[in-house]
């Protein structure tokens, strides 16, 4: 006798129905806002090839308080990223590197130390 | 065994991508994008800025940060429509990756 | 002795009698030890013996008794009634994304044929004996193939798989495509690929790298939160693509096959 088997559908709006879905939908959007900035930087560089004038334009664009505000936004959006991706990179990486058995936390940990010293650096160059 | 996709491609950008990104762009999205227009640090005026991204190796690792988080946010786009219902093809490639190829071919027009 | 109760419901399918699932509701006395699998059996001995259920070792080993527990993919074994509490109300359903055979039972055979492609088992042994995969010190005696602690703890974890289908039930992308080879599978694959005495790497490859394999994960992770044996198949995923993106590499350098 074949088998009835009953099969439901998966809901649309899956990512609504558990705080863990919904938390990696947003890890996932925070590339949106990260892209979107990084093109907007694109065009400032675009423009600064362009000459002074274009330039300051796009440095003033930058002041407006919407564009402050979606860049505190991205902020946010690259925090939380940041956050995920150490936590996952660990995990990711080959259990042995060397002959040496790999210690997830102590990676996370050089993950952060590393974060640190970028952002200085990065801050250093550009304040 | 033969590859039929190519998927371990977007998948390594996407992978540098976000270790790029997950690095510097909390500090940049602040220093550029908050800090120096609130008038923190020293104004990144037409010289200063010239100065700063015109130095070659400035200018390569700008290139590499903005392409490859492109490309991060590309492959994340495209796997995302797939996750809210949609089918992604050619169209949605076009519009993710396509995005993220053109920027990283034509950037360093701009750089250099 | 207990006088107060806990409610449990339970998604009632059954294609003959109840073809469209519903909830049906039973009162079971609170006892602060009973597991959900013990709530299930008084049920079915004193309330409705039609219930279906999976069931066997009643700790945590067999893998028969995954299911959603308010809305968590769970084993019944290893969830308490004291975890909700006197007077609470618990909603049994069978784990998401598979078809369901009857109430809380799901059909098994999509899975079963998935881990069979994947040879969940060591390939050639016997070859592996004699010619290993990498430089080792020689082996003593017939039959002997030493693997040394570090050896072992690169796929120790990802033995510990008991197939309780907890991680297809919490996987989203399973859901979407159900074609997916899935987190347990893919984990048992890699378990055998990060294994030194195995040899069957080049015959998993034609599973694990096609989209329907470790490329459909976009490791949302849940997988290994629901996981009751800390496998984490989300890192074996993730270690599987990254031998296939050497291998994707090496292919396009003429150097693969």
């Amino acid at each position: 006798m074949a088998r009835q088997t009953y099969r439901p559908t998966m809901p649309k709006n899956w990512y609504l129905k558990n705080p863990f879905y919904t938390r990696y939908m947003i890890r996932e959007a925070t590339s949106v806002f990260v892209g979107l900035w990084m093109l907007n930087l694109t065009v400032g560089l675009w423009r600064l090839s362009q000459g002074e004038a274009a330039w300051q334009g796009w440095i003033d664009l930058q002041g407006e308080p919407w564009m402050i505000l979606f860049s505190l936004i991205t902020l946010g959006m690259a925090i939380y990223h940041t956050v995920t991706w150490f936590a996952i990179a660990p995990r990711a990486m080959p259990a042995v590197i060397a002959g040496k058995k790999v210690n997830p936390d102590l990676v996370g940990k050089a993950h952060w130390a590393g974060f640190v010293v970028a952002s200085i650096v990065v801050l250093a160059i550009l304040l | 065994m033969k590859w039929q996709h190519n998927e371990p491609f977007f998948w390594g950008l996407f992978g540098a991508g976000g270790v790029v990104s997950a690095f510097v762009a909390p500090a940049l999205v602040l220093a550029l994008g908050v800090l120096l227009p609130l008038g923190m640090g020293e104004p990144l005026n037409y010289e200063r800025a010239q100065a700063l991204f015109g130095h070659p190796l400035m200018a390569l690792i700008l290139w590499g940060v903005i392409s490859l988080t492109l490309w991060h946010c590309a492959h994340r786009v495209f796997h995302g429509l797939h996750d809210l219902g949609f089918h992604p093809g050619a169209v949605a490639r076009v519009f993710t990756y396509g995005v993220a190829a053109v920027i990283t071919v034509t950037l360093p027009f701009a750089l250099i | 002795m207990s006088d107060a109760n806990v409610t449990i419901e339970i998604q009632r399918y059954h294609p003959e009698t109840c073809p469209e699932p519903k909830f049906g509701r039973f009162e079971v006395p609170y006892h602060k030890e009973w597991s959900i699998l013990d709530a299930l059996q008084y049920v079915k001995e004193d309330l409705d013996g039609s219930v279906v259920y999976r069931w066997s070792c009643r700790m945590a080993v067999c893998g028969s008794c995954g299911m959603v527990i308010n809305g968590t993919p769970k084993l019944a074994c290893e969830t308490f009634l004291r975890d909700f509490g006197p007077g609470s109300t618990i909603t049994l359903e069978p784990l998401k994304n598979f078809a369901i055979e009857r109430d809380l039972a799901v059909d098994l055979e999509d899975f079963v044929e998935k881990l069979e492609r994947v040879k969940p088992f060591i390939v050639d042994a016997g070859a592996a004996l004699k010619k290993p995969k990498k430089a080792q010190p020689p082996t003593t005696g017939v039959g002997e193939y030493r693997q040394t602690p570090l050896e072992l703890s690169v796929f120790k974890q990802f033995t510990m798989c008991i197939n309780c289908l907890l991680c297809y039930s919490a996987c989203p992308q399973f859901g979407l495509n159900p074609k997916f080879v899935g987190p347990a599978a893919l984990a048992l694959a890699h378990r055998y690929n990060a294994d030194n005495r195995d040899l069957g790497e080049e015959d998993r490859k034609a599973v694990l790298n096609t989209k329907d394999g470790v490329w459909s994960c976009t490791f949302v992770g849940y997988c290994s939160e629901v996981c009751p044996k800390h496998v984490d198949p989300a890192a074996a995923i993730q270690r599987e693509k990254v031998n296939g993106m050497m291998d994707w590499g090496l292919s396009k350098l003429g150097g693969g096959e």
